[in-house]
C-alpha cells in the first residue's frame, strides 16, 4: 500500500471588492440589511470561478449558492435579530428587490443540482439559486467577462452539475477567485513521493495543467491518494468534500485513469470521518 | 474596498453602513489632491446637504450626525482612515 499526498495549498489573499458609484448610490436607497445582503453577495460572487472544472460555465457575475449557505450570515450583523427560517425568508426577499430593480437575474438550480448542504427535508423548498449580476458588471468585473466567455466557449464538456458553496467553510477565501489566473508553474514533488502512488501523481499533475491553481489547492490538495490492488482510494477531509469531488471530479479522474497505464483502475472516494 | 474594510462595513447598523458607503464614494469622487490636502482626502461638514441627500435612511430619516462620527472613529481605530481638523482659513465652503 502506497501513500501520496499532496503539498498543501499556498494561503491567499482576498480580492478587493470595487463597489462603482451607480450601485452605492442604488445601495443608499435599500434598507440597510439589503445593503449588507447585497454587499456579501457581490463579494461572494467575485470568488466563484468563470467555469467550474466540471464543465459547468459560470458566467462574470455569478454566484450559484443556496440560501441556507451559512456563510453569507457569518460577515453580517443583521439590524434586526432573525431566525435560520427568517433568514431565507430575508434573502428571498432582497433577491427579489434586486431583480425587480434589475440588479440581478435569479433562477432555481434543478433538484438534482442542488447542492449538499441543503438538508434533504428542505431540499425541495430551498434549491440552489444561482444568482447573476447583470448591472456594473464591466466595473464589478473589469476585463473579466469578455474572458470568461472565452473560457466557457473553449469548455470541452458541458455538464448540469452545479457548483457548489462549501458550507463547512465559513469564509469563502478559499474557494476560487473570480479572476481568470494564468496556470502557475507545475512544482516537482518531493523526491520522497516520487516513487509513491506514482498513478496519482500522474493524475495530479496532469490536473495542475488542466485546472486553475485554486480550484486544484481547494478541492484536490487536502486529498490522500492510497492505491490497493485495482482500486484507487482517495481519501477526502469531509463528508462535503467527498460528496463534491464525487459528484463534480469522478468522470473527470476516471477519464484521466482511462488514458493512462493504469486504465484498469477503480477510483473510490472516501472520507477521513466516520459516520 | 479591502476585506478587512467590508468585513468592518458589515457588521456596522444598516443607516452606517449607507452613510460610510455615501462618504467613500465622496471621498473617490472629489479631487484626488486638494488645496490643503493630499490625494484621498476629503474635506466635509457632517451637516452638508449633499453628505445626506442621497441616503435612504431606515430609522425616520434621521440624520445621525453623531452615529456618523462613531463609524469615523472606529474606522480611525480600524486604520482604515485618519481625522484631522482644517486651518480655519479653508474650513468654510469645501464641502463638495
Amino acid at each position: 500500500m502506497t501513500t501520496h499526498r499532496t503539498p498543501p495549498a499556498a494561503p491567499k489573499r482576498a480580492p478587493e471588492l470595487r463597489l462603482p458609484y451607480p450601485l452605492i448610490d442604488y445601495l443608499n436607497t435599500l434598507p440597510g440589511d439589503y445593503v449588507k445582503i447585497t454587499v456579501r453577495l457581490l463579494q461572494l460572487a467575485q470568488w466563484v470561478p468563470g467555469v467550474a472544472p466540471s464543465g459547468l460555465v459560470l458566467d462574470a457575475g455569478e454566484l450559484v449558492m443556496s440560501l441556507r449557505f451559512r456563510g453569507l450570515w457569518d460577515a453580517v450583523v443583521l439590524d434586526r435579530e432573525v431566525t435560520e427560517a427568517g433568514r431565507v425568508s430575508l434573502l428571498r426577499r432582497v433577491l427579489r428587490r434586486l431583480e425587480r430593480d434589475g440588479l440581478v437575474a435569479t433562477r432555481a438550480a434543478s433538484s438534482a443540482d442542488t447542492p449538499n448542504d441543503t438538508p434533504r427535508s428542505t431540499r425541495r423548498d430551498t434549491p440552489a439559486t444561482i444568482v447573476r449580476f447583470l448591472k456594473f458588471r464591466d466595473n464589478l468585473w473589469p476585463g473579466n467577462v469578455d474572458a470568461t466567455r472565452q473560457a466557457a466557449h473553449g469548455a470541452a464538456h458541458r455538464s448540469d452539475t452545479i457548483l457548489a458553496v462549501d458550507p463547512t467553510n465559513p469564509d469563502p477565501h478559499l474557494r476560487t477567485a473570480s479572476r481568470p489566473q494564468p496556470l502557475r508553474a507545475v512544482p516537482s514533488l518531493p523526491p520522497e513521493q516520487q516513487d509513491s502512488c506514482a498513478v496519482w501523481r500522474d493524475v495530479t499533475e496532469d490536473l495542475r495543467r488542466s485546472i486553475r491553481a485554486e480550484v486544484y489547492d481547494r478541492w484536490f490538495a487536502p486529498l490522500t491518494a492510497t492505491q490497493t490492488g485495482d482500486e484507487l482510494v482517495l481519501e477526502a477531509p469531509n463528508r462535503f468534500h467527498q460528496a463534491f469531488v464525487e459528484d463534480n471530479f469522478r468522470g473527470f479522474l476516471e477519464q484521466r485513469l482511462a488514458g493512462s497505464a493504469q486504465a484498469a483502475l477503480r477510483v473510490r472516494i472516501t472520507t477521513a470521518m466516520v459516520a | 474596498m479591502s476585506k478587512r474594510l467590508l468585513d468592518v462595513l458589515l457588521q456596522l447598523p444598516g443607516d452606517r453602513l449607507k452613510m460610510t458607503l455615501r462618504l467613500l464614494k465622496r471621498a473617490r469622487w472629489v479631487p484626488s489632491s486638494t488645496e490643503q490636502g493630499a490625494p484621498l482626502e476629503l474635506q466635509f461638514h457632517l451637516r452638508v446637504e449633499e453628505l445626506w441627500e442621497a441616503i435612504l435612511l431606515d430609522r425616520d430619516a434621521v440624520r445621525d450626525v453623531a452615529g456618523y462620527r462613531q463609524v469615523l472613529d472606529q474606522l480611525e481605530q480600524d486604520r482604515s482612515l485618519t481625522l484631522g481638523a482644517p486651518d480655519s482659513a479653508c474650513a468654510e465652503g469645501r464641502d463638495r
